[in-house]
């Protein structure tokens, strides 16, 4: 099925009927407009198409009077109405015996209608998937399984009025090759003046600058000092939580080594998101280690800082873990090939997640997570100087839910920011949970306390559920968030009532829920599952059995 | 880098494995060397056996008799069609013998190259001799398997390691204590290659430290791995503390020590099986590992899985206590 | 009728701020936020027919203007990478910004967001004649539709050219659920959360439509429609546009009957099926019914939910835990699987029983 394309990576439109979407532009022909006639129902729709049909067979070309009815979805559940629309001249008659005729016309045909049906619809819900189901009377459903299947399924009435709001059509753009612009490295975009994020304005540029790691920090400077002048740098693997200052670190290295002016020849950069599989390895980056060190460019005036600019080039893997395994072998052998001119820096979040022999080949650096005094630091220097009012413990509170993540919490207060800049006085939690895609505080006190209220009954619970799904909270950080509760034992009277067991039975619950939705499951089903869970763990404080069967998959 | 510094040169110098090694050298003497299939887990030795014998056959002229390919080049169908092709059909001047193809990490071909590579084997097999050294015998079609000589070589038995280790180590005069040795085999697992690695790069690492020696804490914190010492601690909170409290535990050892849950879960298991739980809740505790190392291989949320870890050993406790089942 | 052919949704669309009727707070946020000099990245997320997509044009036309509302469709055609396939799609575009819904290339969805953003922000912006200089006026907009659709492959490809091209594009995401959209996605934008009106603003739009439209629309049936239409807006203006079609004329009666889908119908009568009785021969016309629902490609997972949703109303409070566990295990088998008559069938089949066992149990304890 298409679901779920964030985790699987499914082939798209497997299984089941396959519908067309969104068809492209065909020739309307001069289809002339019928009055429509509105039916209530199928059967009625049966009997309106009897009564202008001959019989149920074929509809033959040039009986402009022959009619389609045609059910038509956008957007989301709607109501179905057939509407009947004059068959233009160009669909063929397809008998259902003339088998033959299925395929190449028939897709013209449907592709026809496809175009009639929206031209009816405004430009604004164009983009929406429109599928028809061409409900014919005088073909059988069964032809029509020629069609890639739609998103959205909804029923929708339809005006026939073919003529206002014709489809202009354009000259389809022709198809626009890759054209390989210049590669933009985050290297060059933090030094452009002006970078509107702050993470990237207020990013480390010297590796002194680079703070709370100060075991990496004095080994590197160590070496962009002693040794990498003398070419005897060796690879290097920054690993550590996100967001505390590795790729900060990478770069302020190569910038120290080369300066900003050999950049782009001395350094190649490759993120997750860009291409990383093995013909990759195999091609851009050999090539790229192969070729023989160019002599440095002269510093740029103004600059009076002197580059080691040792003679060897680097590359900078940023989120290794993301290589395939296949990609990391073939990495291996380049490393060792071409370990004279070239050095490797990998940065990763887990170093299990990197092969042995890669691993092996590359002095490990490990980057704790920031602590909670030092982030505070980073962050009321930053507001400071760019003017945000934001109190001490909403603060604190920000850097609670952004883990340990400088890069994210200095992207929330950001958000926050810019959202609220207008309004006075300080920032507050719920404003931060609105712009960070978080729960507010009180949406989750509200589940809490009515999932462990006892002697609550089902459909009450599912009453709050419904509240929260139809608000538009996402589950898994409801699901995240409460869990994060039940470790640290915070939140209102529901969670601290429950004694170890009954913790244990919710957190088992409380996994399973999120694999599922990580596997693409509905959100509905899946919290109205964990809630009733929770209401009945609630009540079963001392019945060990009960909550082995309940936690129980 | 040291494994390339100590890679055995000879046939004499290899370390393990002699069953192999005589076989090959009956055969060669013998000049009826058939294509080669060497299998087993990395860092075992295939790809220096077979440079050795190489070497052993041609001499000086190494390079002419024989073509090296392995998995950072293109070895794709194109390349078995004409590169192989070539350097099989051809035969050198005022030389007897066969030439010799290692195709190194033969697990990362294509099938479709696997195919094309069967029939090259077959026709030349008058002045060629192919050597395929794979991890994984499966990932090989039987065709091609079918076609050589298998040869298993199996995780190095810890004595001989320990004996080149130290013998290594006394060349590069690097000190290591006898639990710093005994973690590295832990940890190498028979594959000679990884310990070389780790105990180069504990070297350096620690080279700035006082003494500079080797002990098992360094050889832990260098490669990532948690320390057995750590993982017991964890088990016995997380039988014995309350539920927020193993938490709290937890998360710090974590951070930390920058553990990824799953290294846990790996080391725990073993634990487990040792422990003195009743066999119910040993059951129940490994049915709940399997499933917490599922979700989190799909890329679950760390978090709430290090809860259900939390949650089912507490329910693994009250099981042994209340002698319950599921 | 023959003047506008325009489906009332799309006629009474708000174009503007002050057009909007509901979430007030939501749309003084959004005034500030194109009073600034500079907009972010956007994400505006929430259930189906809350008003995403018409907030993000308010959006469009707060920035560039009356402008903003010339759009065009136009197709553009790409090819995947070296072979000679070719991916087709389909955009609406203004001088300002462009609009296209990835997920419509299926699997080459990755390489069109890539393309498609690359030229965009590679060529100056179209509205050079104007001299106010500020960042807003000279950027593009590029809006996303259903980017929880997207694979993976393509929101890191998305997420990475964003940072690149952050200087002269600004990319508006519209999705349905924010736990598909990935974390490093989220983190780049400012996260607005749309979430559904309530029945009162339902009824108040809708009045305000009949007002416009001449039509007498009365108290009891606009309550029915707002009820009926579980909050979805859209879904209640386009119930409301057909009742007044069957109805014909001007007048609406109060108790005039709210047309739903069919398949609602179906999914209504395979639940009644369910509790009913329980049997093999029963199964079979429940098959029969889920059959004919998957025909018509109403997707299996509104199926099952809707399903789920008609029984809990029901069925006896007491089986309704274990309902929704054996919901939320077939869910996460049709999601995974690839066949979903097989899952549908088992859930009812697995359903029946659980029910007929509680029945049974409830009749002994009344004897």
């Amino acid at each position: 099925m298409y679901t779920n394309r964030v985790m699987g990576d499914r082939a798209w439109g497997c299984g089941g009927e396959r519908w067309l979407r969104g068809a492209r532009d065909a020739s309307c022909g001069g289809a002339h407009a019928a009055p429509a006639a509105l039916c209530k129902c199928a059967s009625a729709a049966k009997e309106w198409n009897r009564a202008h049909c001959r019989g149920s067979q074929s509809c033959d070309i040039g009986q402009k009077k022959k009619t389609v009815f045609v059910c038509c979805t956008l957007g989301y559940n709607t109501v179905n109405l057939f509407m009947s629309v004059p068959m233009p001249r160009a669909i063929t008659a397809s008998s259902p015996r003339k088998k033959k005729q299925k395929g190449t016309k028939q897709k013209k045909s449907v592709t026809l209608l496809i175009t009639l049906i929206r031209t009816r619809v405004s430009i604004s819900s164009r983009l929406q998937p429109v599928l028809a189901r061409v409900r014919c009377l005088c073909w059988r459903p069964s032809c029509c399984a020629i069609w890639r299947e739609s998103l959205d399924l909804s029923f929708i009435l339809l005006y026939p009025d073919l003529h206002s709001d014709r489809l202009r059509r354009l000259r389809p753009s022709l198809g626009t090759q890759a054209t390989s612009t210049p590669q933009r490295s985050r290297l060059a975009m933090a030094d452009r003046e002006g970078s509107q994020l702050w993470v990237e304005k207020y990013r480390p540029r010297k590796i002194t600058d680079v703070t709370h790691q100060d075991q990496v920090v004095s080994t590197l400077q160590r070496a962009v000092t002693e040794s990498a002048g003398r070419g005897e740098l060796p690879h290097l693997l920054f690993y550590g939580p996100p967001g505390t200052g590795k790729t900060s670190t990478a770069l302020a290295l190569v910038r120290d080594l080369f300066g900003v002016q050999n950049l782009r020849a001395r350094v190649l950069e490759l993120n997750a998101s860009d291409e990383r599989g093995i013909k990759v390895v195999r091609d851009k980056i050999k090539t790229f280690a192969q070729t023989t060190v160019s002599n440095p460019v002269p510093a740029k005036h103004g600059d009076t800082r002197k580059y080691p600019c040792p003679a060897f080039k680097v590359v900078i893997l940023d989120e290794a873990d993301a290589i395939t395994i296949d990609a990391q072998t073939a990495l291996r052998r380049t490393m060792e090939a071409h370990s004279k001119v070239t050095r490797f820096i990998l940065i990763c979040n887990y170093i299990s997640r990197i092969i042995g022999p890669l691993t092996s080949r590359c002095a490990k650096f490990r980057f704790n997570s920031i602590p909670m005094h030092a982030m505070m630091g980073h962050l009321k220097g930053i507001a400071k100087r760019e003017g945000v009012d934001i109190a001490d413990d909403t603060l604190r509170s920000l850097i609670e839910t952004s883990e340990g993540d400088l890069r994210k919490a200095i992207n929330t207060m950001q958000s926050a920011h810019r959202m609220h800049s207008m309004t006075k006085g300080s920032l507050d939690m719920d404003m931060i949970s609105a712009v960070a895609c978080l729960i507010p505080p009180r949406v989750l006190d509200m589940f809490d306390a009515k999932t462990a209220e006892v002697g609550l009954t089902n459909s009450e619970v599912r009453k709050v559920v419904d509240e929260i799904v139809m608000d538009g909270y996402s589950v898994s950080q409801l699901l995240s968030q409460y869990g994060d509760r039940l470790l640290k034992d915070d939140g209102c009277d529901g969670i601290r009532d429950m004694n170890d067991l009954q913790r244990s039975a919710v957190a088992v619950i409380l996994a399973d829920a999120e694999k599922g939705l990580n596997d693409g499951c509905d959100e509905k089903l899946q919290l109205y599952n964990v809630a009733s869970k929770i209401s009945r763990i609630a009540g079963m404080k001392d019945n060990v059995e009960g909550l082995l069967k309940i936690q129980a998959i | 880098m040291w494994i390339e510094k100590y890679r055995p040169q000879g046939l004499d110098d290899l370390l393990s494995h002699q069953e192999i090694i005589a076989t090959l050298r009956t055969l060669i003497s013998n000049n009826r060397l058939p294509h080669l299939l060497f299998c087993g887990p990395p860092g075992t030795g295939k790809t220096s056996t077979i440079l050795a014998c190489a070497k052993e056959m041609y001499g000086s002229s190494f390079k002419s008799m024989v073509l090296e390919l392995n998995a950072s080049d293109d070895r794709g169908i194109g390349v078995v069609r004409d590169q192989i092709k070539s350097f099989a059909s051809t035969k050198r001047i005022f030389s007897s013998g066969v030439k010799l193809i290692v195709l190194d990490e033969a697990d990362a071909m294509t099938t479709a190259a696997q195919m094309a590579l069967r029939r090259v084997v077959e026709k030349y097999a008058a002045n060629t001799r192919f050597c395929i050294i794979c991890n994984y015998v499966n990932k090989i079609i039987p065709a091609l398997q079918s076609r050589c000589t298998k040869f298993r070589f199996g995780p190095l038995p810890a004595d001989d390691v320990r004996k080149r280790v130290l013998e290594i180590a006394a060349f590069e005069s690097v000190s290591i204590s006898s639990d710093g040795l005994e973690a590295l085999l832990i940890l190498g697992k028979g594959d000679m290659r990884r310990i070389l690695n780790v105990l180069q790069s504990t070297h350096l690492a620690s080279s700035g430290a006082r003494g500079g020696e080797i002990t098992a804490d360094a050889v832990y914190s260098n490669t990532g791995a948690p320390h057995p010492g750590d993982v017991k601690a964890a088990w016995g909170w997380l039988l014995e503390r309350t539920f927020p409290d193993s938490s709290a535990k937890l998360r710090t050892l974590m951070q930390d020590k920058g553990l990824a849950l799953g290294d846990i879960i790996t080391e725990l298991f073993p634990l487990v099986s040792t422990s003195s739980l009743s066999k119910n809740a040993k059951m129940y505790m490994f049915e709940s590992l399997s499933d917490i190392e599922y979700r989190m291989a799909t890329g679950s949320l760390e978090k709430l899985n290090m809860a259900a870890l939390i949650g089912c050993c507490k329910f693994a406790s009250a099981m042994n206590a209340g002698s319950f089942s599921l | 009728m023959a003047s506008d052919s325009l489906l009332w949704v799309d006629k009474y669309r708000p174009s503007s701020f002050d057009e909007l009727s509901f979430h007030e707070d939501l749309t003084k946020r959004l005034r500030n936020l194109c009073s600034s000099n500079d907009i972010p990245h956007l994400l505006f997320y929430g259930p189906s027919g809350a008003g995403k997509r018409t907030r993000a044009g308010c959006v469009l036309k707060a920035l560039f203007g009356p402008r903003a509302d010339k759009k065009k469709v136009v197709h553009r055609v790409f090819k995947v990478g070296e072979s000679s396939k070719q991916v087709e799609v389909t955009t609406v575009a203004s001088s300002h910004h462009v609009e296209f819904n990835p997920s419509e290339s299926g699997n080459n969805d990755r390489l069109v967001v890539q393309e498609l953003i690359k030229d965009m922000a590679s060529f100056a912006p179209i509205d050079m004649t104007s001299s106010n200089v500020s960042i807003k006026k000279s950027l593009k907009v590029i809006v996303l539709h259903e980017v929880d659709q997207m694979s993976r492959l393509a929101q890191q490809a998305l997420r990475r050219t964003m940072e690149k091209y952050s200087r002269t594009c600004r990319i508006i995401m519209i999705a349905e659920s924010v736990t598909r959209v990935l974390e490093p996605l989220r983190s780049r934008c400012l996260g607005i959360r749309v979430g559904l009106p309530t029945e009162g603003h339902i009824q108040s739009v809708l009045s305000g439509i009949a007002k416009r439209e001449g039509v007498s629309l009365p108290e009891p049936l606009s309550k029915r429609l707002a009820q009926q239409s579980s909050r979805n807006l859209r879904r209640a203006i386009l119930q409301f546009e057909a009742t007044r079609v069957s109805v014909g004329g001007l007048d609406l009666p109060p108790g005039a009957p709210i047309m739903r889908g069919d398949w609602e119908y179906a999914c209504n009568d395979a639940a009644i099926l369910m509790t009913r009785s329980q049997s093999a021969q029963q199964l079979v016309h429940v098959r029969k019914r889920l059959q004919e629902l998957l025909a018509h490609a109403i997707p299996p997972d509104v199926i099952l939910r809707r399903l789920v949703e008609n029984i809990l109303n029901i069925a006896d409070d007491e089986i309704c835990p274990e309902i929704c566990q054996l919901s939320a295990k077939f869910d996460r088998n049709l999601t995974n699987g690839t066949k979903p008559i097989f899952h549908l069938e088992a859930f009812a089949a697995r359903f029946m029983q659980v029910y007929a066992q509680f029945l049974r149990s409830q009749a002994v304890m009344l004897d």
